[in-house]
């Protein structure tokens, strides 16, 4: 793991963040969004509609560090035929340019909704292309530590679970300074269980993915075991932090889910915003070991 | 169209002086931290009992490595602005002007082939000297080796050459990129397998 490989940790988990929390958004306003008051709804819609511009930019941002000319990214989608990272940068740029629209759209009011539908399936699409491709950057054939079918489900994992938690404290900002009737205070409270109990069940497959994919790469020896075994005797105390913070995170997502629906009481935004920060930390330290373990299978 | 280059390496002749090595840094003016060639020395073994003796059962044998100027180049596939490029003769190329350094190729490249220049802020890798290939003169590592360790020409006629082999401890499997090199490996090359085998200059390397 190298200095600058921080910028791509970085770059990644924003926007893998950012994909999720259109999506959770997309299923919510889907499903039925009617559930909860029409205040809290288009404040909801204000919040998500500029997070997730604001992720994207920021972690395209975040991975400027890492190029050494990063004027000539210019060219970066030149090689569109072969490179999954060309089509990474070439679905960013969608994916960013049709999130930006829809807030704009947005933020002039501007009718009718089924065009705002229109653009929500195709930022949902050019999302999930986003991170099938981002995950099969790593996907080397000469890289068998990242080789794996764990990548890509570690990668949309990461993408369910925070950009559920984000939603999650969207929800609960969006609440905050209205008077609810009893009717609204108990759909919200159904929709955080959901989203609490939905957090924990994909932090859990996500630390059990890590578990079985340690193990997988022994499994299958040669350098993928190699790679395993030094990452362990380098770097044991962050795979073990990773672990405890991520079923701290996961206690306190069932914490929240439990908990009654309510704007006044404080405990249950402090749950979920501790939740995040646990689980968005579990998160950055399962990105620096994924990278960490690199080793080629030459020399 | 031209027909593939290459390079062909007799392990078994190779004495580890590193001249390949210094011929290479000096012909290309590459800066400290750069070795577009570089010499492996692998060595292994272990103790072993004969009747009421240990005796010493080791290795070691050199592996002169450059680019193997792949005929499946993933360093070429993975580049994102298409800087790494391959000629008809199967060189394959970095266009400096190119590169924004995101160093993707030198995740891909099994060999440690392309490396980064910290000077000019891109990729570097060898060129299997083009420019004296052009005017019909060896490579200048090849020029250099006293023992005749390497070779150049059409890969077609170096794969043709009796003993050869693709791949050796420690190079890759040859099928993951499909490498125009040939090599000759040393008589030892048969005890890495099963025997504690590793690379004693990885820093070096």
């Amino acid at each position: 793991m190298q200095g600058r490989d921080w910028a791509l940790v970085i770059f990644t988990l924003l926007v893998q963040m950012a994909v999720g929390s259109l999506f959770a958004l997309a299923i919510f306003i889907f499903g039925d969004p009617t559930i909860l008051p029409e205040s809290v709804i288009a404040d909801l819609n204000l919040i998500v509609l500029i997070l997730v511009p604001a992720l994207l930019i920021l972690g395209l941002l975040s991975a400027i560090p890492h190029l050494s000319h990063p004027g000539r990214s210019r060219l970066a989608m030149g090689n569109f035929k072969k490179s999954w990272l060309s089509r990474e940068m070439f679905l960013g740029i969608c994916f960013t340019i049709s999130s930006l629209i829809l807030m704009i759209l947005h933020l002039l009011d501007i009718e009718p909704k089924n065009i705002q539908a229109v653009l929500i399936g195709v930022s949902m699409l050019c999302g999930v292309l986003l991170l099938y491709s981002m995950s099969r950057i790593y996907m080397l054939r000469t890289v068998p530590t990242w080789n794996t079918w764990g990548t890509p489900i570690s990668f949309f994992l990461s993408a369910g679970l925070l950009g559920t938690l984000s939603l999650s404290l969207a929800v609960n900002i969006a609440a905050q300074g209205y008077a609810h009737t009893e009717a609204s205070l108990t759909a919200m409270g159904d929709l955080c269980h959901i989203f609490g109990w939905t957090s924990a069940i994909l932090l859990s497959i996500q630390l059990f993915i890590a578990f079985m994919k340690d193990r997988f790469l022994i499994w299958r020896g040669g350098v993928s075991r190699e790679s395993i075994q030094l990452l362990k005797q380098r770097y044991p105390i962050p795979g073990i932090l990773r672990g405890t913070f991520g079923f701290l995170a996961i206690g306190l997502c069932i914490i929240f889910a439990l908990l009654p629906f309510s704007n006044t009481n404080p405990g249950l935004f402090t749950a979920i915003i501790m939740a995040f920060l646990l689980a968005l930390t579990s998160e950055i330290l399962g990105r620096f070991l994924f990278y960490a373990s690199f080793k080629s299978s030459g020399i | 169209m031209a027909k593939q280059l290459g390079f062909y390496v007799n392990a078994g002749s190779c004495t580890g002086c590193k001249a390949c090595q210094i011929a290479c840094k000096e012909k290309n003016d590459l800066p400290v931290g750069i070795l577009w060639r570089r010499v492996v020395e692998v060595s292994g073994g272990r103790w072993v009992k004969r009747d009421e003796a240990w005796i010493e059962h080791s290795f070691t044998y050199f592996l002169s490595v450059a680019c193997m100027h792949c005929q499946q180049p993933i360093c070429a596939e993975v580049c994102p602005t298409k800087a790494i490029y391959q000629r008809e003769d199967g060189i394959v190329l970095v266009e400096a002007e190119r590169c924004m350094g995101c160093h993707y190729c030198e995740w891909a490249c099994p060999y440690g082939s392309p490396q980064f220049d910290t000077t000019t802020g891109v990729m570097s890798k060898c060129n299997l000297c083009y420019d004296y290939v052009e005017q019909g003169k060896p490579p200048a590592c090849v020029s250099a080796c006293q023992m005749r360790v390497l070779e150049f020409g059409e890969i077609e006629e170096l794969r043709s050459r009796p003993g050869t082999m693709r791949e050796v401890f420690p190079l890759p499997d040859a099928d993951l990129t499909e490498p125009a090199g040939v090599l000759k490996p040393h008589k030892d090359t048969q005890r890495t397998f099963g025997q504690p085998t590793h690379i004693g200059n990885r820093e070096e390397i």
